[in-house]
């Protein structure tokens, strides 16, 4: 696993947060949303709530990691909310989640809210999770038209950790095979980058994979950088 | 290098990536389905039921699946005509004229077979064969079988057309919403799941966790029996799914109306009753003598009983479960929820556990909650000190119940009427704001 995280061109803090560790195999993006230090407080608390968890688990079994995630984001999500009530001038805020546990063969993946990860594979790459955007849930008829408010983006976020006290997340399990690179990044990488352009540029830099998170970053900057980017690169390996 | 494709099952698991042969191969070992989603390289999650996006996006899986689908199916109507040589069309004309042959031929075997049935049975046709629909399967067949109290029939019918139904019902269409109310009660009277089908599609609407099945439910209960003190005894409100489930108002679910289901089911009742046999089979059947006690230990009776009160009082029928001197915050739930006037409802109040941190705010809510109710029931029992109380509820009550999400129009429009102004209005403006999913938050 090797990860980065870059403010951007555009903005002033880093509302991201990243956490990784490859021997354990477990690695985390978060993406804050609100304003003042909102979005930082937000998901610097899901991500160190979520390693606390984690690390603070036994062992834990194949079927007990999807209860296990939903457990931790659940308790993590009454957290932020509860810190927003007693702090108003971060009242509101939230975050994305991406969540990633490699078990035997298995990747685990909780997701919530916009930021992604991707399965690169061959030269091959494909979008593993689903934005939770108004447009997604729209199309998918899982969000009436009636109950979007008048003026809310398609990129709006209908699901994120803080929003409410029930957070549904998405737990998705991916099956190994040698090769595979996990791409999880906040949107400040996905929203600057075509997915093609992603593949690309991992597809001639893998003999440089250490420095890989760094190439993506600096290319998102140069494409505006008008978000915070975060990457994590996780290389599945014979 | 081939084109590689990916599949992802049920918004939960994925099958690739793999090529064009493998997925081909996939589809006829059905190791996927019409449910479930195809994307390729760069390209969007396409739902294989959405034949048409599927042949405008990935023409060449179209091309697979569907002709796949017509030679298995009796599909027709799917690719376009094909150009046959001369020759080819010479051998498919003699072809076709020995396939004549041999139809003509296997028609009149048939009829002879049928024949010597008939007049075996003395000109009565086998009911079996009655029964047995001669078109594709339909809601109405499913009806006649439980409207003649044919469970087993039932069931059977269900299994036999599982795969046809759950793409029906997946497939978003009208004729595939009506399936849904004999699917869920296959599902519930089962294990709570159907392979294949997508958790929302079970749950539909319902205030309630996505994947209520048995299976769930066992590791719910062993993974959680830790954690049962702090309900208990602890008095802590536990954000998690058994406790919320446990927090469940019964009265709410009886009087809810639930589209989509056969009378007297819903989703909440199908979630209690595998909540019930997963704990009973994980601490009673499945359980050794000092995992019992440990169970006991734990306070699984307590629990038991506030299930046994939930699924009873929740179809309207009476329990023991509930009564004055409540033991602990369940208890006490179910003493409120039991309490048929406002003497009931205060003896169970007297009669509380101590309440100490998250849980007594949360106890006092639902004390509320349940004046209402009889309150809505019979007005003329508000009066006095109880009014007062309740006018004082007013603006911190909101339109649902805090932890469990179920809403309350008739007792909020109660509790306004009471308090003689229009509260309601402000609350749900305050409450859309708060927690309104659709308004991003820019990041």
């Amino acid at each position: 696993m090797v990860g980065a995280t870059d403010v951007g061109r555009r903005r002033k803090n880093n509302q991201d947060s990243l956490y990784f560790d490859e021997a354990a195999g477990f690695g985390i993006v978060a993406d804050g949303i609100g304003g003042h230090s909102g979005g930082e407080v937000a998901s610097s608390m899901a991500v160190s709530g979520l390693r606390k968890a984690f690390l603070g688990s036994d062992r834990i079994r194949h079927e007990e990691i999807a209860p296990f995630l939903s457990t931790a984001i659940d308790k993590m999500n009454m957290e932020i909310i509860e810190r927003g009530r007693r702090e108003r001038e971060i009242a509101g805020m939230g975050t994305t989640l991406n969540c990633l546990m490699f078990v035997g063969d298995s990747l685990h993946l909780a997701h919530v809210g916009d930021s992604r990860t991707y399965m690169y594979y061959k030269k091959h790459i494909f979008q593993l999770t689903l934005d939770h955007s108004v447009a997604n849930f729209l199309e998918r008829g899982w969000l009436p038209k009636s109950a979007v408010q008048p003026g809310a983006k398609d990129g709006a976020l209908v699901r994120a950790m803080g929003l409410a006290e029930r957070v549904d997340i998405d737990i998705y399990e991916v099956p190994l095979k040698s090769g595979q690179i996990f791409v999880t990044c906040s949107d400040g990488l996905s929203g600057m980058l075509e997915d093609r352009k992603i593949a690309q540029i991992i597809s001639e830099n893998l003999d440089r994979f250490d420095t890989l998170p760094k190439i993506l970053i600096d290319a998102a900057n140069a494409a505006g950088g008008r978000d915070n980017i975060t990457v994590l690169l996780s290389h599945v390996r014979s | 290098m081939a084109k590689l494709y990916l599949i992802r099952r049920n918004l939960e698991g994925f099958s690739g990536p793999m090529t064009l042969m493998e997925l081909k191969d996939a589809f006829k070992r059905m190791q996927f389905g019409l449910s479930d989603e195809v994307s390729g390289h760069c390209g969007p999650w396409v739902s294989m039921d959405n034949m048409e996006k599927v042949k405008k996006t990935y023409p060449e899986v179209a091309r697979i699946v569907y002709e796949d689908l017509a030679s298995d199916w009796g599909v027709s109507g799917h690719g376009e005509p094909q150009q046959l040589s001369e020759n080819t069309r010479l051998i498919r004309k003699k072809s076709a004229r020995g396939l004549g042959l041999a139809v003509t031929f296997l028609l009149l075997a048939a009829a002879a077979f049928v024949a010597a049935i008939y007049m075996a049975n003395n000109a009565r046709m086998s009911s079996k064969a009655r029964e047995l629909p001669d078109h594709a399967p339909r809601p109405e067949d499913a009806q006649s079988l439980l409207d003649s109290s044919d469970k087993d029939g039932f069931f059977k019918y269900m299994q036999t057309n599982m795969q046809f139904i759950v793409d029906k019902a997946q497939s978003g269409r009208k004729d595939g919403d009506a399936w849904l109310p004999y699917l869920r009660s296959y599902a519930f009277a089962r294990d709570g799941q159907i392979s294949g089908l997508r958790g929302n599609v079970l749950r539909g609407a319902a205030v309630a966790p996505l994947n209520c099945s048995y299976k769930t439910w066992a590791e719910q209960w062993r993974s959680s029996q830790a954690s049962w003190h702090e309900v208990l005894t602890e008095h802590q409100l536990v954000h998690a799914q058994w406790a919320r489930v446990l927090a469940w108002d019964p009265n709410w679910i009886r009087k809810k109306e639930h589209k989509g289901w056969l009378a007297g089911e819903n989703y909440y009742l199908g979630c209690l009753v595998m909540a019930q046999k997963a704990l009973v089979d994980l601490s009673e059947k499945n359980a050794s003598e000092v995992a019992r006690a440990e169970f006991e230990r734990n306070g699984v009776t307590s629990l038991k009983s506030r299930l046994n009160w939930l699924i009873a009082a929740s179809q309207g029928l009476s329990a023991p479960e509930s009564n004055v001197s409540p033991s602990n915050e369940l208890a006490l739930w179910s003493c409120f929820e039991d309490a048929s006037d406002l003497g009931a409802l205060g003896r169970c109040r007297a009669n509380q556990p101590r309440q100490v941190d998250t849980l007594s705010s949360y106890s006092t809510e639902r004390y509320i909650w349940n004046i209402l109710r009889l309150g809505v029931a019979m007005p003329s029992q508000i009066t006095g000190d109880v009014k007062s109380q309740l006018v004082l509820y007013a603006d911190s009550l909101g339109t649902e119940d805090k932890f469990t999400r179920f809403d309350y129009p008739a007792e909020v429009r109660f509790l306004t009427t009471l308090s003689g102004r229009d509260s309601q209005g402000s609350r749900a403006a305050d409450r859309g704001s708060a927690e309104s999913p659709h308004g991003k938050v820019a990041h």
